[in-house]
């Protein structure tokens, strides 16, 4: 463990013309740790990845890599290594120099980037194909050349820009275990930006999720998933029912609220005083179907319409005095007259802290 | 694509025929009887295409045309290649003034053009007058009736024509490829030479080839500042025709001038062919 963190970026802000494309964005990244940037398009993750890389100056704020101030450097005296969404491989250039580029830019003997290229190609496993263009590989070579190229002069940081998006579901996931797996063997620390809350999850040691230019929450996947900070974590990160209520009484650990005709049990937080408005978020996979007892809420509704997934069956159940709550169930227990039809009645149960509680105080 | 029934073909081939009648009318067949003239005139044979290699005058021509076009490209590309990199590589602002400024030139006619260089250039124009008035130089120089005046008007002529099909080819270059090159740690100098240089070689290709192209035939510019002591093909097929008149030897030339452009243009038609222009994108 080194003292300075890998990469602190404080205050960092960038305007165009009258509008923050990114407010104030701090963040501390450890040395070989995979942090995700996530949110929608727009929201600034791609503007926060030009700036470390150096292609965009911010207005304000500073980047220090290992402790030393390099928000003035030019990007080629960082020379971090970067993945372009749609790959940016030199086109007129072989497979082989492509991946040499970084090496012979830095003057490396042309013995030793020989075997550099070798050895990188052979773990990207695209031996043999050095001589050919980018142009004649498929798009998961194209893919794996870019990362060869990008780590081939050992840099300090991996930046990847939505380098994922255009490959289809199976290589995908090919690519994303061949990440980690380069993350895990070289202690590279990689900065990765992605609109894609799967990739994100799976992926990051730590997702930053970002919103309008701002970072909204930065945490592990499962303490953003698990306790979202906010409705808009919630809604973007898996999918969330909003049950709106008033708190009755606080009790310990717990609050009992009220939601039309239902009173619910939830877990506490310092703010839900009696007589507030708060959410509760609920997963729809946390609810079960015909639960109830002790620890458990539960409350009956209408199947409004259900969708088959695959692996899971959706249900649309209206709750009178909630609204609309989604729900989803393992397909394998919906055998027949497992899962009820649309306009059967059916009662749902989920443990008193499935829920997790917003008050109405919450930012953004 | 649809494949079109035969009566549309019918309907297609009479909606352009008129065109196609008029294209036949009053070009091709000129064309032709210039052709024929040049093995005709004055006497059957190919004595006017002899003259190519035994008339000293003749070739004194074609070597002062191809200089003077030579020139005019080697000075022309690279400024039009400057203005097309700003161009392409500017602000959206930028790009929209700039854009502008290429094109606007194209309006204004060779012969006007002509005459504002005539005025700039001449020994008691504006560059000599101030130039003598700074007390730089004291006699005026000769900026105008030669060769320099010529290669001067014809540059300032071609450089919309270069910088065009540059911008039509920049245009495609991702530049992204080249901010991936600077951060594997290339300069800026190092990144444009190893990436955006040769992906715009098409590009100064087509300008080259365009630039030649049209000062091959160039008239009125030559005409009017080489001032009858720089004679370039054009003149003097205009010469041959109109005043002497030597129609064989006129007609031979322009069977030349044209054989020489369909060659060029040949060879531009292949650089603007798509699948040789675009640079692969993923």
């Amino acid at each position: 463990m080194t003292d300075a963190p890998a990469l602190s970026v404080r205050g960092l802000t960038k305007r165009y013309r009258a509008v923050a494309a990114v407010a104030d964005f701090n963040i501390d990244i450890a040395a070989g740790e995979f942090v995700t940037l996530l949110g929608p398009s727009g929201s600034g993750k791609s503007t926060v990845l030009s700036m470390i890389a150096g292609f965009t100056r911010p207005d304000s704020g500073s980047i220090r890599l290992r402790g030393t101030d390099i928000t003035g450097w030019s990007p080629e005296r960082r020379a971090f290594g970067m993945v372009y969404q749609g790959y940016a491989l030199f086109p007129h250039m072989s497979v082989g120099e492509n991946v040499a580029f970084g090496l012979r830019m830095r003057g490396r003997p042309k013995a030793d980037i020989a075997a550099r290229v070798a050895s990188l190609l052979g773990r990207v496993r695209l031996t043999g194909l050095e001589d050919r263009l980018p142009r004649q590989l498929s798009g998961g070579q194209q893919q794996r050349v870019a990362l060869a190229r990008a780590i081939a002069f050992e840099p300090n940081l991996l930046l990847l820009d939505e380098p994922l998006s255009a490959l289809d579901r199976q290589l995908r996931a090919d690519v994303q275990r061949e990440l980690r797996e380069l993350n895990r063997d070289l202690g590279l620390t990689f900065i990765f930006v992605t609109h894609d809350q799967d990739e994100a999850l799976s992926l990051s040691d730590r997702v930053a999720v970002m919103n309008e230019g701002r970072l909204i929450q930065i945490g592990t996947p499962d303490a953003l998933y698990e306790r979202p900070a906010s409705r808009f974590i919630a809604g973007f990160l898996g999918q969330s029912n909003f049950i709106e209520a008033m708190v009755e009484e606080r009790r310990g650990a717990e609050i009992a609220v009220r939601c039309g005709p239902w009173r619910l049990i939830a877990p506490a937080t310092s703010s839900a005083a009696a007589g507030s408005a708060v959410t509760l978020v609920l997963r729809p996979e946390r609810i079960e179907p015909g639960r109830s007892g002790a620890g458990w809420n539960s409350v009956t509704g209408i199947v409004v319409a259900r969708s088959y997934l695959g692996a899971s069956i959706g249900l649309d159940v209206q709750v009178e005095g909630i609204g609309p709550v989604l729900v989803t169930v393992p397909a394998w227990s919906g055998g027949p007259g497992g899962v009820p039809m649309p306009g059967e009645p059916i009662a749902l149960g989920w443990p008193h802290h499935a829920a997790s509680v917003l008050t109405e105080a919450e930012p953004a | 694509m649809r494949r079109l029934s035969a009566s549309t073909k019918v309907a297609g081939l009479a909606l352009a025929a008129p065109a196609l009648l008029m294209l036949l009318a009053f070009y091709l067949v000129p064309v032709g009887r210039v052709l024929a003239l040049s093995f005709t005139d004055p006497r059957p044979g190919l004595d006017n295409y002899a003259l190519l290699f035994t008339s000293s005058a003749i070739q004194a021509v074609l070597l002062a045309t191809v200089r003077i076009c030579l020139i005019t490209t080697a000075i022309a590309v690279p400024l039009g290649y400057a203005m097309a990199y700003v161009i392409v590589t500017g602000s959206q602002r930028m790009r929209t003034f700039l854009l502008f400024g290429v094109l606007l030139p194209l309006w204004v006619s060779a012969l006007a053009r002509s005459f504002v260089w005539v005025t700039l250039l001449q020994r008691r124009g504006l560059i000599n007058q101030w130039l003598q008035g700074a007390g730089l130089i004291d006699e005026p120089l000769p900026l105008i009736w030669n060769q320099f005046g010529v290669v001067v008007g014809m540059v300032h002529y071609m450089i919309p024509y270069a910088a065009l099909p540059l911008i039509a080819v920049m245009s495609g270059i991702d530049l992204k490829l080249v901010e991936a090159a600077r951060g594997m740690g290339a300069s800026k100098g190092r990144a444009f030479r190893a990436v955006f240089l040769p992906l715009s070689m098409p590009g100064i290709a087509a300008s080259a080839l365009l630039v030649l192209i049209l000062t091959f035939g160039f008239y009125t510019t030559p005409a009017i500042l080489g001032g009858g002591r720089v004679m370039m093909i054009a003149q003097y097929i205009t010469t041959q025709i109109l005043v002497l008149p030597r129609w064989g030897v006129g007609a031979m030339l322009a069977v030349l001038l044209v054989a020489v452009t369909v060659a060029l243009l040949g060879l531009l038609a292949r650089f603007f062919d798509p699948a040789h222009m675009r640079p692969e994108r993923p």
